[in-house]
């Protein structure tokens, strides 16, 4: 049986396709129109999956939508009555989008498909029901709690259940206004970063300061009991009544107006972001300890956005609260389609699951999107007559372990594209770890963003011990883990409250390990763990890197400028390898040096191209 | 927005605010647990169906279903004015490619 999954008009919309359980496709529409965080109707990604899957609408046994406009409806109309603020701006705007838009999903969905496969009908799942289904059904385990965490789906923010075989359940919910994704995004804006996109940032400043803050949001902003449920005082919020997302009590409150974006990050704002990430961990693992002792599962599966706050989870992973967990790759909003076609797809048509069993996910190392073959891409290279060298194997590895171990920074594509916020090794950047100076260079010479966040390293599966102070995998680089204390160097973080005003890039140069570009300030990375069978490719190429170098890991960041969606094509990877200062670029079989390209003459300033996230 | 829309908001808020405020916006409440027990941990068949909307009509339906149990009891006042709002803004606009920072929390 096959299912087509959408997400949209709301963030990241996507399509995936299931058949008989298995993940055929996934994708989201922002990879195809080069719009980042496209809400629109994905039909460029709904017409990627049908083709991979070569089907038509008949094929289809059912459509199904992530998300239940009617009931979204229901908490805008509550909303505006119940709120102190009548009829504003931003209820006309949702007026507009429900009613003028979402309640008609038919329309869209006839337009792109013709149909709506063999059911006649329109499905919907609800909003949690789908993140709870896409980190559920994927996960190697047969049974397992569920917990979801994000801003808000219709009424939902944070939902608690289990999974069993084929079924979902969803016992218990916070609903909105009152929300852990909303809490973390007030604290976002108030840093000066994008409300979400910019919430990694926060948690990337997070370790730079001190949580001296936490009392004060615990005694005014939030209300935590003892089961990790919470309740926010909303007059310290705004935006349950028009579109801002904190009141003046907020600033009051903190003593000063929000940072202006892209000011200089000051000391009050690494404190900040050290306190509310620390009120987001305790309320995330008191949850996790009622939901342990609950349910009696000893598996734990994890999605929506707050999911992807990888220190909350390997916290989670530190406490031993559960024996296992499983985090989904996708837990935004795009992974909404992917959810909502499995909830379809076991729960309403009844489909027994299949789990692997050799124990590994569902998610083929999430490498769900498009992928090129050698002769489109040669192609490509021969119709814009650019200069490229052919990498036959056994040289493909040890050419770009060379580049990598020479300091260059390495445009690699390869294979399927990434679903999912993550490059994981089909579209990313990749440098030396071994460099004091790699992680500035990237950051300013290529993805043109703030110094202070902190590179990924991609560690060979079978070493990653030898690096980091990790006891499972992390295929999808959502656990962060300390770095093993012998390859640490003395390093003083408190330095950083001893001074007025803090230099960022002389903070960053200074090495704090072997691997210094994916170490953060207090000694933690944000590790992938990449396993052979996953992909070999990549696999070969960090092996040739060690095998020349002695070190079994490199930086891995997503293949993009800062606001650009990660590329899809070869053409998009071109694109940015020549709008920047990368040194190399693999596609598949395929490697071009810098220095022997011409250089482009472009009529605009790409820099603008792409709004700042 | 529609005036008729406006008018009919204005009068339920009249016996509806006091009541939705304290639900949704109050805080600190004596109480062991925040978390809300849902009625059924899974979602019926209906449930899955329940946005396969053509019509106007089907809207309406749809609308009566969802809120003729609600302890809000006066929302079924509003489901003619929905529904013709509904129909007016129906393909009314093309989709804007993004969605302004601080209003997603609506949507």
């Amino acid at each position: 049986m096959k299912v087509l999954g959408i997400s949209a008009f709301y963030h990241d919309s996507a399509a995936a396709l299931i058949d008989d359980g298995e993940i055929i496709a996934a994708a989201q529409e922002e990879r195809f129109t080069r719009v980042k965080h496209d809400p629109r109707f994905p039909i460029n990604a709904i017409n990627y999956c049908m083709e991979e899957a070569f089907i038509d609408v008949e094929d289809l046994d059912a459509v199904v939508y992530y998300d239940n406009p009617l009931l979204t409806w229901d908490r805008i109309v509550k909303n505006s009555l119940g709120s102190e603020l009548n009829q504003t701006e931003q209820f006309k705007l949702a007026t507009e989008a429900i009613l003028g838009t979402k309640v008609w999903l038919k329309d869209h969905v006839k337009k792109a498909l013709g149909g709506f496969g063999k059911t006649g009908k329109l499905l919907v799942s609800e909003h949690h029901f789908s993140h709870a289904a896409s980190a559920f059904y994927p996960s190697p385990f047969s049974s397992a709690a569920i917990l979801t965490m994000d801003g808000v789906g219709e009424w939902a923010t944070t939902t608690v259940g289990y999974g069993n075989d084929n079924e979902i359940h969803i016992q218990k919910q916070i609903s909105y206004p009152h929300s852990l994704g909303l809490l973390y995004s007030a604290f976002t804006y108030y840093c000066g970063f994008k409300v979400n996109s910019g919430e990694y940032k926060l948690m990337g400043l997070a370790p730079y300061g001190q949580p001296i803050y936490y009392d004060l949001i615990m005694d005014h902003l939030v209300d935590v009991k003892s089961d990790g449920s919470y309740r926010l005082n909303m007059e310290y919020f705004g935006y349950h009544e028009r579109d801002v997302m904190i009141s003046e009590a907020f600033r009051s409150l903190f003593g000063e107006k929000e940072r202006a974006p892209e000011s200089q990050i000051s000391i009050k704002q690494m404190n900040i972001a050290a306190s509310i990430q620390k009120v987001t961990e305790e309320i995330v693992l008191k949850t996790c300890r009622t939901l342990r002792s609950e349910s009696g599962e000893k598996n734990l599966v994890l999605s929506g956005g707050v999911a992807l706050n990888c220190v909350a989870n390997g916290k989670i992973l530190q406490e031993g609260i559960f024996d296992q967990i499983w985090i989904q790759p996708a837990s935004g909003d795009a992974g909404g389609a992917l959810g909502a076609a499995l909830h379809v797809y076991h729960n309403y048509l009844g489909q027994p699951r299949v789990i692997n069993k050799d124990g590994s996910d569902q998610m083929k190392g999430g490498y769900l999107g498009p992928q090129y073959k050698n002769h489109e891409i040669e192609d490509f290279l021969k119709k814009n007559d650019l200069k490229y060298h052919v990498l036959d194997k056994p040289d493909r590895s040890k050419v770009i372990a060379k580049a990598l171990s020479d300091g260059l920074v390495v445009g690699y594509m390869a294979g399927r594209m990434e679903f999912g916020p993550r490059s994981l090794g089909g579209r990313s950047i990749l440098g030396d770890a071994r460099s004091p100076k790699m992680q500035s260079q990237i950051n300013l010479k290529i993805k043109y963003r703030e110094s202070f966040r902190p590179f990924a390293p991609s560690v060979l599966e079978e070493k990653a011990s030898e690096y980091f102070d990790l006891n499972t995998t992390s295929p999808y680089m959502l656990l962060v883990a300390p770095v093993q204390e012998n390859r640490r160097l003395p390093f003083d973080l408190d330095v950083i409250q001893k001074v007025e005003m803090i230099d960022m890039i002389h903070l960053i140069n200074e090495p704090r390990s072997d691997i210094p570009a994916v170490t953060h300030v207090d000694y933690s990375a944000r590790v992938q763990t990449v396993n052979k069978n996953q992909n070999p490719h990549f696999h070969e190429v960090i092996s040739a890197f060690e095998e020349l170098t002695g070190c079994a890991v490199v930086v891995n960041t997503s293949f993009n400028v800062r606001g650009e969606p990660i590329v899809n094509t070869p053409e998009d990877a071109y694109r940015c390898f020549m709008r920047t200062e990368m040194d190399v670029l693999v596609i598949e079989n395929y490697i071009l040096y810098k220095h022997e390209q011409e250089s482009v003459e472009e009529d605009k300033d790409w820099r603008i191209e792409y709004a700042l996230d | 927005m529609d005036d008729e829309f406006a008018s009919q908001l204005n009068e339920l808020r009249t016996t509806s605010h006091q009541r939705l405020n304290e639900q949704l916006f109050k805080a600190r409440i004596q109480v062991d647990s925040y978390f809300e027990i849902r009625k059924s941990s899974t979602m019926s068949a209906e449930e899955f169906e329940s946005c396969d909307i053509s019509s106007p009509d089907d809207f309406r339906k749809a609308l009566k279903d969802l809120w003729q149990h609600d302890d809000i009891q006066e929302l079924s006042e509003l489901i003619d004015v929905c529904v013709e709002v509904a129909t007016q803004l129906r393909g009314d606009k093309d989709e804007p490619n993004s969605i302004p920072d601080f209003v997603y929390t609506m949507y």
